[in-house]
């Protein structure tokens, strides 16, 4: 009765939609290349990879199918569990400092203090555009042992040279973290930029008038209308963080694993070392869909504490 | 009205750029490079002997085939292929290189390997991935027909052969370099520091690691960064290199006494502050080594080649080789050809990989070429081998290399060895790091291997009880 009512109406709205697509065709053509090159590299292998993680394939050959061993084993995998923690640990080590540094560029840039603002902006935008060879080199000799341009400072003040990959690993996360803050802040700031621009002059105007200073007009003004500029970037940095796999692979890939005790070790690191060297794809897809938890709950948390991103109803 | 226009021009121009992107980059093919710096000759090509292989009198072979790998195997094959196209002048070979080295190759042929579609006929594949490959399948068995590649086993040096077999004894991969490990040292610093110098009174001196740690004593000088070794795991490492982690059952066979009392030396050679320290492969190490602050070096032979041409061009001389103590018969590094099961053309790929890995006359082309140091015994019989290196002081340091290949000893191979290794080699540079126990790493290394290994174990064992 009520329910075949129901299954009517919905069909009628299905053949009206259908009949709009058909009426519309052309502009589904003109929007279709994304959604066939997603089908292809993005929806298939998400899908394909998620069966492999009950699979046991070494990427040929047949699949056997092993039901959730993967994830079970995966949680009694000690470096495993070593690449989750080191994972989180850089990425709120790298983040906080970032996200501070990067805020504090763009209002000083935007405040119009500064002269050649523009130029600064490329500067701080280069290290996102410049090779990850060159910059793996020029750090390495940065936190050269023996005769690193860090340590040759920090002896000629007379203090103890920093043991970059040795010890318990200590500072192999700090080489990272050093190295992923210098390559992303200004990717971060230029996002904060833009938030600062689309903030009325007006606002700041009206403050100045009632005798505020430049840190009261970052705190009172910049900071809440950015909310939700900085919630949008958070996200992107959580998925970018807990991903996170060039910066420790550049500075530790000529070393053991992840560098001594593992220290660098991240998740993606490892994901790749099972995957790609050794050639067992179903537990590494079962750490990919582990890592897509991660980011799928973090990120729901994310929106519950500062409400929906902007532009997202 | 016009930014509709607007949107429609934008949106035919994205949908022409996606379709001209997708039509020209198929997913798993490496980029061809022209233009590589090339090896540097260590010989005039005069000394390269004609070919006395049998002409072919079988079925005229023909077609193309497409070989991929990585700088500077394009220059080996380049100095081949015309001796190759005199024998086969119907096989068109194009080789296409990675630019990202072996790791790049291995997971483009990985990747085609997967798919079905777009693997090569011959891929080359780098020692640390021919387990890898050995285990998954896609490659062709050389010592089925039409290939019968058995017939090459005594003429090659026999852990090398070992090494692309699969444990249910196919052969996988076609043996082409090996890089017999030495210790290269600068004779001008052992001679200030009233050291022996002639490779032959070092060879003596080095014959126990307690020799050559004894011998450092008089060199290592750490405050005023002069060190005696790179790295102090080195020392378990060579001996461990690409091989002996498991006994003939597969279990893990690195608990015993004698990788302790090489972990021992490691721990004293770090207690005694020999070692650099420096990361290997980054320009600090490159310029230790350069700047004489590096004396001693544990190494496959394949590093004399850099040396010559980028860490020490000027250092002609300088340097001396002597073997491994204890054990002279250590491995580092070396390459493989290997048909796919993909290729249309097996009978020419094969054909290709016959002249080119097992003949005297192309090996020498391609290692006076590039230094890839031959597999391929019959290679060795030509006077290139008997003669001095200058750069060497004069030292036979071929005749050397074919010594420490073919030493006596043993060598068991498996293909979960580079998993094994990277596990191995973690636990030990923790025991140096941190000061620890010998012992209790041993315990914690074999059970990291047995961790690290389990799954390959598994798909070892399948293999093994399929019959």
């Amino acid at each position: 009765m009520t329910s075949v009512a129901l299954t009517q109406a919905r069909a009628a709205k299905v053949s009206r939609l259908w009949r709009e697509v058909k009426r519309n065709w052309v502009a589904y053509v003109y929007i279709s290349p994304f959604y066939i090159l997603f089908a292809v590299f993005g929806f298939f292998p998400i899908v394909f990879s998620f069966y492999l993680s009950f699979t046991s394939w070494t990427g040929y050959g047949q699949m056997d199918f092993r039901g959730i061993t993967n994830y079970i084993e995966l949680f009694r995998d000690k470096i495993f569990l070593i690449s989750f923690w080191n994972t989180i640990v850089i990425w709120v080590a790298a983040h906080v400092p970032m996200i501070l540094i990067a805020l504090a560029l763009a209002f000083i840039l935007n405040s119009g203090l500064v002269k050649l603002s523009r130029l600064f902006q490329a500067i701080y935008f280069t290290p996102m555009v410049t090779s990850s060879v060159a910059v793996a080199f020029v750090f390495m000799t940065m936190y050269g042992v023996r005769f690193g341009l860090i340590n040759y400072v920090l002896t000629s003040l007379g203090l103890q040279p920093i043991d970059w990959w040795g010890g318990t690993g200590f500072w192999i996360k700090p080489a990272i973290i050093l190295l992923f803050v210098w390559r992303w802040t200004g990717w971060n700031m230029v996002i904060y930029l833009a938030g600062l621009q689309g903030i009325d002059a007006e606002l700041y105007d009206a403050a100045k008038i009632d005798g505020a200073s430049y840190p009261q007009l970052f705190r009172y003004i910049a900071l809440p209308l950015l909310k939700p500029i900085i919630l949008f970037s958070l996200i992107l940095s959580f998925v970018g963080g807990i991903t996170i796999f060039d910066e420790p692979y550049l500075l530790t890939w000529m070393q053991t694993l992840g560098g001594t005790n593992y220290a660098g070790l991240t998740m993606s690191l490892y994901l790749y070392t099972e995957g790609f060297q050794r050639g067992h794809l179903g537990y590494a897809s079962a750490m990919a869909y582990v890592i897509c938890f991660i980011i799928v709950i973090l990120s729901a948390v994310n929106i519950k504490l500062f409400g929906r991103p902007a532009g997202s109803a | 009205m016009s930014h509709i226009r607007w949107i429609k021009r934008i949106s035919l121009a994205t949908l022409a750029g996606i379709i001209a992107l997708s039509a020209c980059t198929p997913a798993a093919t490496p980029q061809v490079i022209t233009q590589i710096v090339a090896g540097t000759p260590i010989v005039k090509e005069v000394l390269v002997t004609p070919t006395t292989a049998p002409q072919p009198t079988e079925k005229k072979l023909s077609g193309e085939i497409v070989i991929w790998g990585w700088p500077s195997a394009d220059k080996a094959f380049e100095a081949i292929i015309q001796g190759f196209n005199q024998k086969y002048p119907d096989i068109k070979v194009t080789w296409q290189m990675n630019p990202g080295m072996a790791g790049g190759t291995r997971d483009a042929l990985a990747t085609a390997l997967a798919a079905g579609e777009g693997a090569p006929d011959i891929s080359m594949i780098e020692i640390n991935d021919i387990g890898r490959f050995v285990m998954q399948g896609g490659l062709v068995d050389l010592l089925q027909p039409p290939f019968n590649a058995g017939k090459y086993r005594d003429q090659f040096v026999a852990y090398k052969w070992d090494q692309a077999m699969s444990p249910d004894g196919r052969l996988l991969a076609f043996p082409w370099d090996i890089g017999p490990a030495s210790i290269f040292y600068r004779r001008d610093i052992f001679k200030k520091a009233g050291l022996p110098d002639a490779p032959e009174d070092v060879a003596k001196l080095f014959s126990t690691w307690q020799g050559y740690l004894d011998a450092g004593k008089k060199v290592a000088n750490p405050a005023k960064n002069q060190f005696w070794m790179s790295n102090a795991s080195d020392i378990p490492y060579i001996y461990y290199a690409h091989k002996n982690f498991f006994d003939e059952n597969y279990n893990v066979a690195v608990n015993n006494p004698r990788t302790k009392q090489l972990l021992e030396y490691a721990l004293e050679a770090r207690k005694l502050k020999f070692d650099a320290k420096i990361p290997t492969w980054t320009q600090e190490w490159y310029s230790a080594i350069g700047n004489g602050q590096i004396a001693t070096l544990i190494i496959g032979c394949w590093f004399g080649g850099f040396l010559k041409s980028w860490i020490d061009p000027q250092g002609a001389g300088n340097w001396g080789v002597v073997p491994i103590p204890e054990d002279p018969l250590q491995n580092w590094g070396g390459s493989f050809l290997a048909i796919t099961e993909q290729s249309k053309n097996k009978e020419a790929a094969w054909a290709f990989i016959e002249y080119a890995m097992a003949t005297a006359d192309a090996q020498n082309r391609m290692f006076v070429t590039v230094d890839y140091f031959p597999a391929f015994k019959p290679a060795w019989d030509n006077p290139l081998y008997m003669e001095g290196d200058a750069y060497f002081g004069g030292e036979n340091t071929r005749a050397l290399w074919t010594k420490i290949a073919t030493s006596p000893g043993k060598i068991f191979t498996t293909p979960m060895d580079a998993t094994a290794e990277q596990a191995f080699m973690s636990e030990v540079v923790k025991m140096l790091d941190q000061n620890l126990d010998p012992q209790e790493t041993l315990n914690n290394a074999e059970k990291a291997i047995q961790d690290a290994t389990a799954r390959d174990r598994e798909t070892l064992m399948k293999m093994l009880h399929k019959e």
